[in-house]
């Protein structure tokens, strides 16, 4: 193995056992042309989306394969289907953003599937971090809609998500915004992936929006 | 290059109004000299300070004072201070990150206290994230003092932050200086914008052994 590819193993090994919030004791590193492949377990979703964002902006890393599969560790006991969803419809219950009474839960397995509505993309979000952050929770299927309270077209929604970016310095020569009822295309190349979730969640924010296609291309020039 | 006052004043309020999270139209913004003043009300607490994020990352923002009340909507049925608490330590007990035990929770009006210890300062934020996001909290005073739970070398813990931030091909580790003093990091020196002020903050709240972080950094932009 080349040094230059030790080192890239060995900087992702450290970044990883250096961030607290993770346990990479079950995590294993493999690397091919660019790509580091991240396999092993791990407790949670939450530990899961963390590694990966950990790496994305390593030197030597161009992409990021995260095959890591979750399993909870065990302490406290692995709770049952029955009190994993009294625990997610609970946890939905509490937050002060979101609706409960038109949010509906399965649980199979530790497999979650979510039904049911919200009334902006970003309560969207805010469900998925929730309940990934719980253990117990292997993966989780969204098929919760997204019914905007507000009524803009496709044109004005489309110039108030360019002027969002603007504002936000985070606007760029080739950046493209479609909409086409509610669903934003964003389409262009940005330079690293930092601006690339910025941008993400910065358009995820405005009313109106109802489901995004992300097709930035992250490229150093 | 001085940026007017006027339009500063309307790019924040831009900022709010397209902000789902926030009732631009309760929310008054005063502007004098690129020092910002937040006034109104807001729906929750975390619309208290999605409000003021929207703010400071306006060009021209010095310093955003934030003086927005948290007032439920009056058809929100309220629970009860006691339900409160139960909910948050609830909350805690289910996210694996954070040991109940050592800590303590208690509201008053909706104003909730939280005291006790965790073992690093990204526990603390934490913890104060996931109460203000509890339905009926009005406020969060978070009292909780960082003690970590091993011996902590102020060198060790400065050399990790910096080793972080040279991996990170975003960052340009020359131009950041670490301090760290009894695990109290100082962060100073320049980066191009905010987005990467912020990774180089959550870089160091994430290392083992920081008990606060003094952000120092200054955006300068080349």
């Amino acid at each position: 193995m080349s040094d230059k590819i030790e080192k890239i193993l060995q900087n992702v090994t450290d970044h990883l056992r250096l961030d607290e919030r993770l346990d990479a004791s079950r995590i294993s590193i493999d690397y091919h042309e660019g790509t580091i492949k991240l396999n092993g377990l791990v407790p949670t979703m939450e530990a899961r989306n963390v590694a990966e964002a950990d790496i994305v902006q390593l030197e030597g890393v161009e992409q990021v394969e995260n095959n890591l599969q979750i399993e909870p560790s065990g302490k406290p006991e692995i709770p049952s289907d029955e009190e994993l969803k009294k625990k997610i419809k609970d946890t939905i219950y509490f937050n002060n953003q979101l609706d409960y009474s038109k949010i509906d839960v399965v649980v199979n397995k530790g497999k979650v599937t979510l039904i049911g509505s919200v009334d902006s993309y970003s309560h969207k979000s805010i469900l998925d971090e929730l309940i990934s952050r719980i253990e117990g929770v292997v993966s989780v299927i969204d098929e919760v809609s997204v019914v905007p309270s507000e009524n803009l077209t496709d044109r004005s929604l489309a110039q108030e998500i360019l002027d969002v970016l603007q504002d936000n310095q985070l606007i760029s020569d080739d950046l493209k915004i479609q909409v086409e009822n509610g669903r934003v295309t964003i389409s262009g190349t940005v330079a690293n992936w930092n601006l690339n979730n910025q941008i993400y969640k910065t358009v995820a924010r405005v009313d109106g929006v109802a489901e995004i296609i992300n097709e930035l291309i992250v490229s150093q020039k | 290059m001085a940026i007017k006052t006027n339009n500063i004043k309307k790019n924040i309020i831009d900022q709010l109004y397209w902000d789902d999270r926030v009732v631009a139209s309760d929310i008054d913004v005063n502007v004098m000299d690129g020092e910002v003043e937040l006034v109104g009300t807001v729906p929750t607490y975390g619309a208290r300070l999605a409000a003021e994020a929207d703010a400071v990352v306006v060009p021209g923002v010095r310093n955003v004072a934030n003086n927005l009340n948290v007032k439920y909507p009056a058809t929100d049925v309220m629970p009860t201070d006691d339900e409160i608490t139960s909910n948050i330590e609830n909350v805690f007990n289910w996210n694996n990150n954070l040991d109940l035990s050592s800590m303590k929770v208690y509201t008053e009006q909706g104003s909730v206290n939280l005291e006790g210890s965790v073992t690093s300062i990204w526990r603390k934020i934490l913890a104060e994230d996931l109460a203000l996001s509890v339905k009926g909290v009005v406020n969060v005073k978070n009292k909780l003092s960082v003690v970590p739970g091993k011996d902590v070398v102020d060198e060790v813990v400065a050399e990790d932050i910096v080793n972080a931030l040279d991996r990170n091909q975003m960052i340009n580790v020359e131009d950041v200086d670490v301090k760290v003093d009894n695990g109290i990091v100082t962060l100073t020196g320049t980066v191009s914008d905010w987005h990467t002020r912020l990774q180089v903050y959550n870089t160091a709240l994430y290392t083992r052994g920081v008990i606060d972080i003094r952000d120092q950094l200054v955006i300068k932009i080349v």
